[in-house]
């Protein structure tokens, strides 16, 4: 066998699936993109702008500032949330490193789709929550009547279950759940790699540990800042699922409106030139992560 | 090992050289014979090409210019496994998920050896890097020195003509490595076979090797037997690299034929007889060169000595090492030395810092080096 | 065990300071009390679901004799299964490929065979619902066959998972044990056959394995690429969940949660075992 025919005998096989049952499929929707809907299901690549000038309309542009809103957010208390965890795991010791980190990430495993279908679950008008908190106001209610205070309805003439679910809130709260792991394991990574002697050095110089986080330790970590951010901003924009589920009628996301262009309103130019947007989005995201770790390789945490 | 040059060479390497893309050719225009038998060392630092003439020799590596022989056959383009050759590699590359023995079989096994004759020349070579009844051990069962000796048995059992052995010991701890030393030299006497060692270690090469080559950016700067390669080194950097040495740079003052001696002025030093004899074995010393003295050939005294070669000096300060003592001296000439003493008894000079005290040296010790 | 004395916290024990650990109890109890309160009232003996009224099975039992979610199940698996064979297969060639042969442009066919882990999964799932369309893959095919359009796709975003996995364990392959078997006289698809497949080995398994959770979990590609015959378990799920929360979906999410995590635990398992034995 020569070198060159064993290159081909490796690269050729996945190659060719990836161009025909993924990069073609893409290409298509490109082309949609630009194109125009003639009839029911004519579609003409014409060239036309049309489509991503329609994603400017207010309908539309308010879907993006909003799916941009809840990513952001998400990604906000994402990071709040996950800066704690990787701390204590990164400086854990090594009996309990791994076991952290597994709990960390075996929800990562555990089914999507399941996922959400426990927090709907656990949220909905008759689910755990409300349940429990019928129960405590029953409690509460009886401990008033016992106190001779049950006759001024101090509570509500009865239970008002909340709402949590089908609203925006609940939305963000799927997405947090859903995208904590991504958070943390950047975080952790960037943690784990740090040299101590830099945090141990500010102490010694006399800063308090608050001082020496905001100042050292973010500073050191912020590769990691930066990749988390970006990996929990990009999946948590794209999706489906979450506002599909735990959203009412107002908490549609961009992957929403996609899928309804493709599903029901038929209008697949439009979905292409959306679901591109969202792609343009992504690789520019992903663009800013390679130059940020680009510019802060070597200038930072260990020395070799 | 005297009827050497009768015979024609195992391995004849005529102008090889290699371009990697370099600021100089990792191998360049390399000339070397190295004889059937012989135990024969490329020493040299990192990153000075002894490594990719070891590969371009088991067949890793083909040379952009030059030709290689083995045997007389000229291996130009030919493949590692049609080379009479076998090599024991840096990381020994013993496969892990094989036992010892199915690892030392491969060779046997993938050249078509009947399963009869196999087992028998395994239990052969297991025997003869003492490894017998470990065969069934996976290579994570052994120790570090005991997968050394598996890769000897592997390359050995396919019956080379020539063994390359890639850094073998670097991997090892110290005091093992000075067994394994002294084993693969009788190794090498028993098989009878040609072995040719790359390795960066000096005392390595000094002490198993017949002949060394010292390699330095791409070329080889000398070859020569061990003592030769000490003693007598040919440039600063032999001389450099093989142990430690004062060096000086001289200039040819004059030459008294009526007396029969070279008067150089030595930087540091001052003026420095040799007798002419002295450079006989190389050409005529430049008008520029440099002279040396290695440490432990310099001998201290109290008093002026006799000797021809004899200057006054200062100590400047010691290092106490237990079995010797370095010291740091400095002439009148303002030249600086290392002495190295064995300290078979005190001598008064060496404790006191800033006592005057003599150095000399004989003619003989004295290194005359043009490059 | 003896136990030591109370040490005073030193200042990098982050894990013992109370406020942190606080957080870190709250967040897993965030992570973790949705999924095992789902999976523990699957085996609750009550309708509604909501108070504990005792061990039962009967959810299982009713899963199972739900001729639509079994359907959805055995679709699931062999879509799984063929997906994982080839993703296996050709996300090791991709590994190898990118691995061993210096050629130009590699760097972009490095990021091309990356792309389907990095799109969003939405931008795959319509692309590929406009291109069998488009191309007019046929639908009406007789089982398993009719599936073959879910296969393509779920082979197509998992093999890019196992050349990853494949390609971290190839960075631990010694050059040397192959140029020792070429020394030795090994012909190259002897090489690759007695050392460089059995090093890959365990990322085999674990890559493997991971295409075959990837095709099992996957709702949102599915969910564009699947018709009215060709259901998945979590796109059966997805349906039934739109409509009402009932033991029965909480019986069989436990069952994918549970296949899920023993094939994940496997593949880890080998792969640190992997890497931690054969060092050489």
């Amino acid at each position: 066998m020569h070198r060159s025919t064993s290159f081909w005998t490796f690269f050729l096989p996945p190659s060719l699936w990836l161009a025909l049952f993924f990069l073609a499929p893409l290409a298509l929707v490109f082309g949609f993109s630009f194109a125009e809907k003639r009839g029911l299901i004519d579609i003409v690549i014409t060239g036309t702008l049309d489509n991503y000038l329609r994603a400017l309309d207010p309908l539309y542009l308010r879907i993006f500032v909003k799916s941009f809103w809840f990513a952001g957010l998400t990604t906000l208390i994402c990071l709040i949330m996950a800066f704690p965890i990787a701390l204590i795991i990164a400086f854990s010791s090594a009996k309990w490193k791994p076991i952290l980190l597994l709990l960390v990430i075996l929800p990562f495993w555990t089914n999507l789709l399941i996922r959400t279908y426990a927090l709907i679950a656990v949220l909905r008008t008759r689910g755990y929550v409300n349940f429990s908190a019928e129960w405590l106001w029953e409690k509460a209610n009886a401990g008033l009547n016992l106190l001779g205070l049950g006759d001024y309805q101090l509570l509500g003439e009865r239970f008002v279950p909340f709402e949590l679910l089908y609203n925006n809130t609940a939305v963000v709260f799927g997405l947090v759940y859903v995208h904590l792991p991504f958070m943390v394991l950047p975080l952790y990574a960037a943690l784990d790699r740090m040299d101590r002697s830099y945090i141990e050095a500010s102490l010694d110089l006399g800063a308090g540990q608050l001082r020496t986080f905001f100042s050292v330790v973010m500073p050191l970590a912020l590769p990691g800042i930066i990749s988390g951010i970006i990996i929990t901003f990009i999946p948590a924009l794209g999706s489906f699922l979450t506002p599909d589920l735990l959203g009412g009628t107002d908490s549609q996301m961009i992957a929403n409106v996609i899928e309804r262009q493709f599903k029901s309103a038929n209008d697949w130019p439009f979905g292409a030139a959306l679901s591109f947007i969202l792609m343009y989005i992504t690789f520019f995201a992903l663009a800013v992560r390679a130059l940020a770790d680009k510019g802060n390789r070597g200038s930072g945490s260990t020395p070799a | 090992m005297n009827d050497r040059n009768s015979e024609s060479p195992i391995i004849e390497i005529r102008g090889a050289t290699r371009h990697f893309g370099g600021a100089w050719p990792a191998v360049d225009n390399i000339d070397l014979d190295i004889a059937e038998g012989e135990f024969f060392a490329l020493l040299g630092p990192s990153g000075c090409g002894k490594t990719t003439l070891l590969r371009m020799i088991a067949g890793f590596e083909n040379p952009n210019e030059g030709t290689i022989r083995i045997d007389g056959v000229d291996v130009a383009g030919l493949a590692p496994n049609r080379r009479p050759v076998n090599m024991v590699f840096q990381s020994y590359a013993v496969f892990p998920f094989m036992s010892v023995f199915d690892n030392i079989a491969y060779g046997l096994k993938v050249s078509k050896v009947p399963v009869s004759q196999r087992r028998k020349r395994v239990e052969e070579a297991l025997a003869l890097v003492r490894l017998d009844g470990l065969g069934q051990r996976m290579p994570d069962q052994i120790s570090g020195g005991q997968r050394q000796r598996v890769a000897l048995a592997r390359a050995l059992v396919k019956r080379p003509r020539v063994l390359l052995l890639d850094e073998p010991l670097s991997a090892l701890d110290a005091k093992l490595r000075e067994t394994m030393q002294m084993e693969l030299v009788s190794l090498q006497k028993k098989v009878g076979i040609t072995f040719v060692l790359v390795t960066h270690d000096q005392d390595e090469a000094l002490s198993m090797a017949d002949r060394i080559a010292i390699m330095d950016r791409g070329r080889v700067r000398q070859i020569a037997d061990p003592t030769t390669i000490y003693e007598s080194p040919t440039s600063r950097f032999v001389a450099e690299f093989i142990g430690k040495v004062n060096l000086f740079d001289a200039v040819v003052k004059e030459v008294l034929d009526a007396e029969d001696r070279i008067v150089f002025e030595v930087e540091g030093l001052g003026e420095l007889r040799l007798p002419r004899s002295r450079t006989a074995g190389s050409p005529m010393p430049a008008a520029s060169t440099a002279l040396a003295i290695r440490p432990e050939k310099i001998r201290l005294s109290a008093e002026r000595p006799a000797d021809p070669i004899a200057f006054e000096a200062r100590l400047e300060g010691f290092a106490y090492h237990g079995s010797q003592s370095h010291l740091h001296l400095i002439t009148e000439g303002g030249g600086r030395l290392s002495v190295t003493s064995v300290n078979s008894k005190r001598k008064p000079c060496e404790s006191e810092r800033g006592k005057r005290c003599f150095i000399s040296w004989d003619f003989d010790d004295t290194l005359i080096l043009n490059e | 065990m003896k136990k030591l004395g109370q040490r005073a916290k030193s200042p990098l024990e982050y894990g013992r300071s109370a406020w942190l650990r606080l957080m870190l109890l709250a967040t897993f109890v965030f992570l973790y009390a949705p999924i095992i309160t789902l999976v523990a009232y699957s085996f609750n003996d009550s309708r509604r679901n909501i108070v504990w009224r005792g061990f039962t099975l009967k959810y299982y039992e009713k899963a199972w004799n739900n001729e639509g979610l079994i359907e959805a199940f055995v679709n699931s698996l062999t879509i799984a299964f063929a997906c994982t064979l080839v993703a296996t297969v050709i996300g090791t060639m991709a590994a190898i490929a990118l691995w061993r042969f210096p050629f130009p442009f590699r760097r972009a066919a490095d990021a091309t065979f990356a792309l389907p882990i990095v799109i969003p999964e939405i931008c795959m799932g319509v692309a590929m619902l406009a291109f069998f369309s488009r191309i007019g893959w046929p639908t009406d095919l007789i089982w398993p066959f009719n599936l073959g359009a879910i296969t393509i796709a779920h082979i197509s975003f998992s093999f890019p998972f196992v050349a990853v996995v494949v390609r971290a364990r190839l960075a631990s392959f010694n050059r040397e044990l192959d140029e020792a078997a070429h020394d030795l006289g090994a012909s190259p698809w002897q090489r690759f056959q007695d050392i460089l497949l059995p090093h890959l080995r365990p990322a085999l398994i674990a890559g493997a394995l991971l295409a075959f959770t990837l095709s099992l979990d996957d709702f949102v590609i599915t969910f564009f690429t699947s018709g009215p015959n060709t259901v998945t378990f979590p796109v059966k799920v997805y349906s039934m969940v739109r409509f009402s929360v009932t033991p029965e979906v909480n019986a069989a999410s436990t069952l994918l949660i549970v296949i899920t995590l023993v094939l994940t635990s496997i593949a880890l398992w080998l792969q640190n075992r992997g890497n931690e034995r054969h060092p050489g």
